[in-house]
């Protein structure tokens, strides 16, 4: 059975069906060929009972978000402001990309999204001041992952979702690895360009003046995470209806730097709209398909599959960050996070390892797989925004930092206090 | 004929987007204002949650069909790129072929659970007591435009497939190149590229392939 | 009971985590019944929550034939029709024997409902742990709930708590904890032992033990299955699933009681770990005098307005007349 359904799968995607009807459509033939009963006709309530998911809004709410603070201009200031303060290590705007996507990442909960907007506003640097150009885009790459790890976090209010797990809890615990993991990212840099001192082109000029007055640009950034975070450990809002509350604000802010117009609005919608039918066609499809796995068996005989195999505890974990790894490279990282989390955590779990701590290890896996080869979304995000050379050089530029991050997976293996304190601080 | 029917189409899909944008911000609203309401009196409009998640529902399905036409869904290319462009232009059928059989089992199963709300006049069990026909009847009127995007699309794909026109199955149905994912995730060309693609439509195809 | 014969079943269970799933519905049909037929009936039950369902959608599901038999929450599957939502009225029943006395009597209503709007047979009812109020404030009195925000998930609760003078807020379910922690709402409404075991005690300070529901849950064929099974396989279930509502309405009725056990730590032992510190208060004589002026005054009154004068009139020659109420004046 197991066979059976890997064979469909694989079959469909090698074809390159779109994922969402491969999902879907080994969904009805495995509901044929190993149901009993007529499952296909749970099709629509499937669709419509996690369509209206309130959850679920906060993948359009992030999406527009980033649009409008990608349309106003605000992401453009806060990377030109992060520059003079972070341009002079040996590295230059390399750091400054780092350390904007990481600022980025905390008012954006897609990693696309953070990837994309500060690529934008990077990328004509680096001809301009000489740097290697493969490093300079492999930290666009990596830097862009951040999105999902430092809160807001779609892919975090999803797992909670999924799992039953706290998605304040899970926030609190993205933090300090988050900006831990950005610090790992801006030592690789380093590294490299003490090795290799011509990689770190020409440093850029500046002036503590110019730096102090630079400094206003962070503010609008920190005051959209102070929103979209903020209140939710004030009370005043779920993480879900947080997200909201940041398109609203990003729309203020766009009155107040004169940006807005119609044609700013329908230009922001169009892209939103666009990639949330994507995705949310994905995830109802996968949805749908986990019914059918549960519903002829075949989740519970993974399950005793893995426990099965009586690794003890250690080593099936690190039978599943292997699996993660591997499955990261073929996979798109929302449909697999949809498709594994409700299997996978339960055993981890039984296994004694804490849940909020396994929806961090995960979401580091996510971010790897973002920049995994063949399918790494932020690899083709940055070779677009490039739009000339070959896909091969973000590749080679970003596998530094693949490293970077098996070194970030070992840490939370080994301390997991790095996620969960931080969570159990602020009880 | 078919290609008139396809650019009506994207004509209304274009304003289903838009539709569906408009949803999205009246939701960010609604739910921004329950949030103020309830922090600064303590009361709470209600059902701000359970709005927003009709309004995602239609706002999505609404959106489905702009996204075919836009060939946005996500495609695994990692062999589909080795391929020569026949075979490409074959996979290109295949692939909306099973995305026409999906779309169209969603479509018939949501008119299923539309009509059976309506026959009852169910309602939501919440406080709302929301008659569920209503919202479930937008829905379904974007997954029938969905439907109707798909049957077009592969008709005029397996005609083209017939008279061994790939390039036409390249605009319609073939993965995105690079050049057109980072245009989608920027937006940079989309006032640009309107009546560009219109044009592309009218002509005999562009080269990108 | 050695010559039954062959028949297999799928079962959709409800949430995996609970004791309802657990100790009853899942052993029941995985196991017993197995065992008692001696192999001859065979089912796989799976838990709504494995299956990624939400549980609104079960009967429909049952109706479509993709299950044999669901089991349900009554007032999660009333979206049709208010004469279900008869059963569990809140702040109805104070006490389990009532619960109980209120699903035997209402029971033929429901049958007929079941067979008229689900295509189904009605097997089975039982209870969840009482639903009660956890506050993360103080709460001395019903009065006390003036003006809280309170998270709510059915028709009946919402009236419940505007009938007190609260806000009935609507979070979204997976966010209740977390809201409950950081004081988006001041109270949630949930089952004693549930409530336990999604760790409540860890962010709300008072269980106030007004019982102003029970879950009521239900077990149901499809019809069409049940219709074309031999009368022996049908008196078997039949004397089978009396069985189980006994075992049910006891076990369930115990663990009401050890679930504010473990919630407060008073009165004995918590059976399932280390119990928590909530406060414990119960209603006063003024607060059950309170509860049935809401009762009169916004429960029975709205869903009276909801339900047919046929399905008001026969409430109260049934429930009505067991606990001394009426609806719609
Ligand atoms: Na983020
Ligand atoms: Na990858």
């Amino acid at each position: 059975m197991l066979l059976t359904a890997l064979a469909i799968l694989l079959g469909l995607l090698a074809l390159s069906v779109p994922v969402a009807a491969a999902l879907g459509m080994l969904g009805l033939a495995l509901g044929e060929i190993f149901g009993t009963m007529p499952l296909h006709l749970a099709l629509g309530d499937s669709f419509w009972q996690n369509g209206i998911e309130f959850l679920l809004m906060a993948i359009p709410m992030f999406i527009l978000l980033g649009e409008l603070l990608l349309r106003s201009g605000i992401a453009g200031r806060m990377y030109a402001s992060l520059a003079q303060w972070l341009s002079w290590l040996p590295g230059g705007l390399m750091h400054s990309n780092i350390g904007s996507c990481a600022m980025f990442a905390a008012t954006s909960g897609s990693s696309v999204a953070t990837a994309a907007t500060i690529g934008t506003v990077a990328m004509p640097e680096i001809k301009r001041h000489g740097y290697n150009e493969r490093l300079f885009l492999g930290t666009i790459a990596a830097g862009g992952t951040l999105g999902i790890l430092i809160p807001p976090s779609i892919n975090l209010i999803i797992y909670g979702l999924l799992t039953n797990t706290s998605v304040p809890d899970l926030y609190l615990a993205g933090f300090i690895p988050g900006f831990m993991l950005a610090g790992l990212f801006m030592l690789t840099v380093l590294a490299f360009c003490l090795v290799f001192p011509k990689w770190g082109g020409v440093p850029i000029a500046t002036s503590w003046e110019q730096r102090i007055k630079g400094l206003p640009y962070l503010i609008p950034p920190l005051l959209v995470f102070v929103v979209v975070v903020g209140t939710i450990y004030l009370g005043w809002a779920t993480p879900t209806e947080a997200a909201s509350l940041g398109v609203v604000f990003a729309l203020i802010l766009a009155v107040y730097y004169k940006s807005l117009s119609l044609a700013m609005l329908r230009e922001a919608v169009e892209g939103t709209m666009k990639t949330t039918a994507m995705v949310m066609l994905i995830i109802l499809a996968a949805i749908f398909l986990n019914f059918v796995l549960a519903f002829i068996g075949l989740t519970q005989q993974l399950t005793q599959f893995i426990e099965g195999l009586g690794l003890g505890p250690t080593n099936t974990l690190l039978v599943i960050i292997v699996f993660y790894l591997v499955l990261g490279c073929f996979m798109e990282t929302l449909s697999m996070l949809i498709t594994t989390a409700p299997l996978i955590t339960p055993i981890v779990v039984a296994l004694g390892f804490d849940p909020v701590w396994f929806g961090i290890l995960l979401t580091v896996l996510l971010e790897t797989a973002l920049i995994t080869p063949p399918v790494g979304v932020n690899l083709y995000v940055v070779q677009g925004i490039r739009t000339r050379g070959t896909l091969n050089d973000v590749i080679i530029g970003t596998l530094p930092f693949v490293g970077t991050m098996f070194v970030m997976l070992a840490l939370l293996v080994l301390f997991p206090q790095i996620a969960l304190w931080l969570p159990a601080a602020m009880r | 004929m078919l290609d008139v029917l396809i650019q009506r189409l994207e004509t209304v899909s274009r304003y289903a987007v838009w539709a569906g944008g408009a949803m999205l911000f009246f939701a960010a609203f609604m739910v921004t204002g329950d949030v103020l309401v309830r922090a600064t009196t303590g009361r709470s409009m209600g059902g701000s949650d359970e709005i927003s998640g009709y309004l995602l529902a239609i706002s999505t399905s609404w959106a489905f069909a702009h996204t075919l036409l836009n060939r946005v869904n996500v495609r695994v290319d990692a062999l589909y790129l080795l391929f020569g462009r026949s075979l490409q232009a074959a996979l290109d059928v295949l692939g909306l072929l099973v995305l026409t059989a999906f779309g169209l089992a969603v479509t018939w199963r949501a008119i299923g659970v539309f009509v059976y709300s309506a026959s009852y006049w169910a309602k939501s069990i919440t406080p709302m007591q929301t008659p569920l026909a209503i919202p479930q009847f937008f829905w379904v009127l974007g997954l029938l435009l969905f439907s109707a995007s798909l049957i077009v699309v592969l008709l005029r794909s397996v005609i083209a497939l017939a008279q061994r026109d790939a390039a036409t199955i390249g605009r319609l149905a073939g993965a995105r190149t690079l050049r057109e994912e980072v245009e989608e995730e920027l937006h940079i060309s989309d006032s640009r590229a309107e009546p560009g693609r219109g044009d592309s439509r009218a002509g005999p195809g562009r080269s990108d392939g | 009971a050695a010559d039954l014969p062959k028949n297999s079943f799928k079962v959709v269970g409800t949430w995996g985590n609970l004791s309802n799933y657990q100790k009853y519905e899942g052993p029941f049909w995985n196991k017993t019944v197995a065992e008692i037929s001696k192999g001859s009936i065979t089912a796989q039950a799976t838990p709504l929550t494995e299956l990624g369902l939400k549980g609104f959608e079960v009967m429909r599901l049952l109706k479509l034939g993709v299950f044999d038999f669901a089991f349900g929450v009554i007032g999660y599957v009333a979206s049709e029709d208010a004469v279900f939502e008869g059963v569990d009225l809140s702040v109805v029943a104070q006490d389990i024997k009532t619960a109980r006395e209120v699903t035997k009597v209402y029971r033929p209503t429901l049958e007929k409902a079941f067979e008229k709007i689900y295509g189904a047979k009605l097997m089975i009812m039982a209870p969840f742990p009482s639903q009660m109020l956890f506050c993360n404030s103080e709460i001395k009195s019903i009065a006390d709930l003036k003006g809280k925000k309170i998270r709510v998930y059915s028709t009946t609760l919402g009236d419940f708590v505007e009938g007190v003078g609260g806000n009935s807020v609507t979070v979204s379910f997976a966010e209740v904890v977390p809201a409950l922690e950081k004081g988006v709402v001041d109270c949630g409404i949930t089952g004693t032992m549930p409530a336990y075991k999604a760790k409540w005690y860890q962010v709300a300070k008072t269980v106030y033990a007004l019982r102003v529901g029970w879950g009521i849950e239900f077990g149901a064929f499809s019809l069409k299955r049940w219709n074309a099974l031999d009368k022996a396989t049908q008196d078997f279930f039949t004397a089978e699933f009396a069985k189980l509502e006994d075992a049910f309405w006891k076990g369930i009725g115990d663990e009401d009681e050890m679930g504010i056990i473990c919630n407060t730590g008073v009165g004995g032992k918590c059976s399932e770990g280390e119990p928590g510190k909530m406060k414990l208060v119960k209603p006063s004589d003024a607060d059950v005098a309170a509860r049935r002026k809401v009762l009169e005054e916004f429960i029975l009154k709205r869903w009276a307005s909801r339900c047919s004068a046929e399905c008001v009139k026969n409430w109260n020659d049934t429930v009505g007349k067991l606990v001394g109420i009426k609806a719609g004046g």
